[in-house]
């Protein structure tokens, strides 16, 4: 992020803070629409609890900004939040995957507050099902887990950065791969 | 118009599954019956996915902490620059006394990625503006090398014992429990003893925040740690031969330093490879004076370094108390014996008295 635009998000935060007192709670509200579907995109970039924490902290945590520069620039679409919501989340991922390293501190807490999947079964879907999205290429996991949270080839386009008439060739590429990924794992 | 002659290709049979195909092709797959099937397959694979997806645990406690941060973030108001909340904070990720002990030298932050990178980022500005400040005419480009060179003439100056005072001004996003506001950091080194130093950090309110002293005539390394709300301090008996070597430890503080700057801030650092092989050239900013700003993750940031006080004075007339770190009444006391590696002993020190109170 350039200087420039850090200074418009410092000018943005001032306005919110001047203009409206109730940001946060239209912030949760907005958390209450679209936070699991975040963290749960998150995660499938991710592959760490703690690190699609972070990304769904701080995208939220930015939306104020956002939310107050709306005010000021009048309506927005809530179909368009949910698009700014993952453009945001996605850029996030992308930068925690930029920034990570091979050393990562693993702590049993960072499993800890998960719900626990119902059975023995589902846990085993579920690891099947996250280590397949894991064999994908950053941009491919990111088609699959947008498409994932049901975001339209517009949506997608956005967050990730690729053209709208190529969403769908790139996602049916994409998520070939993720089937052949799940379909070897399974037999292994 | 498409035809069952012109059966849909498997991206538009996507396309279609994810109800974003055209009218047309509508029109067809209403009339093609093996198209159908394949986007009835297509459209399993989907559910599929959405039901496995819909099915990642989220953690129970995300949503309390989201609403921390907004809080945290919605305090602060008026035109601030300091925007902390946008730093992801991790509290969990701890690993005890250690990390917060590097942390509170400046060495490293809590084991968190954007942490170290911040505080290296601290770390490297100070260390630039101490080691490397060049007067207001001099070339702004500068190597490593020359870095390095510097920053050694620094610490071997003179004879007997020198004392340095900075005053440390820190406007951070955040760094794990770093106090911004100007704060004190103070060195006192014996420069005909090796590896004889004290090193203390004050915090802006005055309090300690950290310290470690060495001294080999004294046979003792001394400690200090703050966490948790208290101070641990670290008594290890040392042996000749055993001594920290200061100006290695810098050395690679330095190289480190320039490592992470390198990272998250590209504009200003780059490194060369040529046949001398490898080479950071570190261009410091026109208005180069005893302070940095920026901004790093979009949060904008500001250090100021400014020389308080420099002393040099005959060793035989510094009290030798001045070599060990100040009294912290009700500190937790760990006693071990040392070894050149300090990391290795306050872990394995720590994690003994741990053990033993159990």
């Amino acid at each position: 992020m350039g200087t420039s635009e850090a200074a418009s998000l410092v000018l943005n935060s001032t306005a919110c803070a001047v203009a409206d007192d109730s940001c946060p709670n239209e912030v949760l509200e907005l958390f209450d629409a679209y936070g699991a579907s975040l963290f749960r995109f998150a995660r499938l970039m991710l592959r760490s609890h703690a690190d699609a924490e972070d990304v769904v902290q701080s995208t939220f945590v930015r939306l104020i900004d956002h939310l107050a520069a709306h005010r000021l620039n009048r309506g927005e679409s809530g179909s368009n939040l949910r698009a700014w919501l993952f453009t945001v989340a996605a850029n996030l991922c992308r930068d925690q995957l930029r920034m990570r390293k091979r050393w990562s501190v693993w702590l049993p807490e960072h499993e800890q507050r998960l719900t626990a999947a119902p059975d023995v079964e589902a846990r085993d879907a579920m690891t099947l099902f996250l280590a397949a999205i894991a064999t994908l290429a950053p941009r491919d996991r990111a088609l699959v887990a947008l498409k994932a949270q049901g975001l339209s080839y517009r949506d997608i386009a956005a967050a990730t950065g690729v053209r709208e008439t190529s969403v769908g060739r790139l996602l049916a590429r994409a998520m070939a791969r993720w089937h052949r990924a799940r379909t070897a794992m399974s037999h292994t | 118009m498409l035809t069952r002659l012109h059966c849909l290709s498997d991206v538009r049979i996507r396309a279609a599954a994810d109800e974003e195909a055209k009218p047309v092709e509508r029109y067809h797959l209403e009339a093609c019956a093996e198209c159908r099937a394949r986007l009835d397959e297509v459209r399993q694979a989907n559910d599929a996915l959405r039901e496995m997806a819909a099915h990642v645990p989220v953690p129970a406690l995300l949503r309390s902490r989201v609403e921390q941060a907004l809080i945290e973030r919605s305090d602060r108001t008026g035109a601030t620059t300091l925007r902390d909340g946008l730093l992801p904070r991790v509290r969990s990720v701890r690993l005890g006394m250690l990390p917060g002990f590097l942390e509170s030298l400046g060495l490293v932050g809590r084991l968190t990625l954007p942490r170290l990178l911040t505080a290296g980022l601290v770390a490297a500005a100070v260390l630039f503006v101490v080691f490397t400040l060049p007067p207001p005419d001099a070339p702004r480009i500068l190597s490593a090398a020359v870095i390095l060179d510097r920053s050694l003439e620094t610490l071997s100056p003179v004879s007997g014992t020198e004392l340095r005072e900075f005053d440390l001004e820190l406007r951070l996003p955040y760094i794990g429990s770093v106090q911004n506001g100007t704060g004190r950091i103070e060195q006192l080194v014996d420069h005909d003893t090796p590896g004889r130093y004290r090193f203390v950090r004050y915090a802006p309110d005055g309090a300690m925040v950290a310290a470690i002293s060495e001294d080999p005539l004294a046979g003792r390394r001394t400690a200090i740690v703050h966490a948790d709300g208290r101070f641990f301090r670290f008594r290890f008996t040392i042996e000749a031969g055993h001594a920290l070597d200061l100006a290695e430890l810098e050395r690679h503080h330095v190289e480190a330093a320039i490592r992470v700057l390198q990272t998250v801030a590209g504009q200003t650092v780059s490194e060369i490879d040529d046949e001398r092989g490898k080479r950071y050239v570190v261009e410091l900013p026109a208005a180069a004076a005893a302070s940095v700003s920026g901004s790093y993750l979009g949060d904008a940031f500001s250090i100021s370094f400014r020389l308080r006080r420099r002393q040099v004075l005959p060793t035989a007339q510094v009290p030798l108390e001045r070599f060990d770190v100040p009294d912290t009444p009700g500190a937790v006391t760990i006693d071990a014996a040392g070894t050149e590696d300090l990391a290795h002993d306050l872990l394995t020190s720590a994690l003994g008295a741990l053990a033993r109170s159990r």
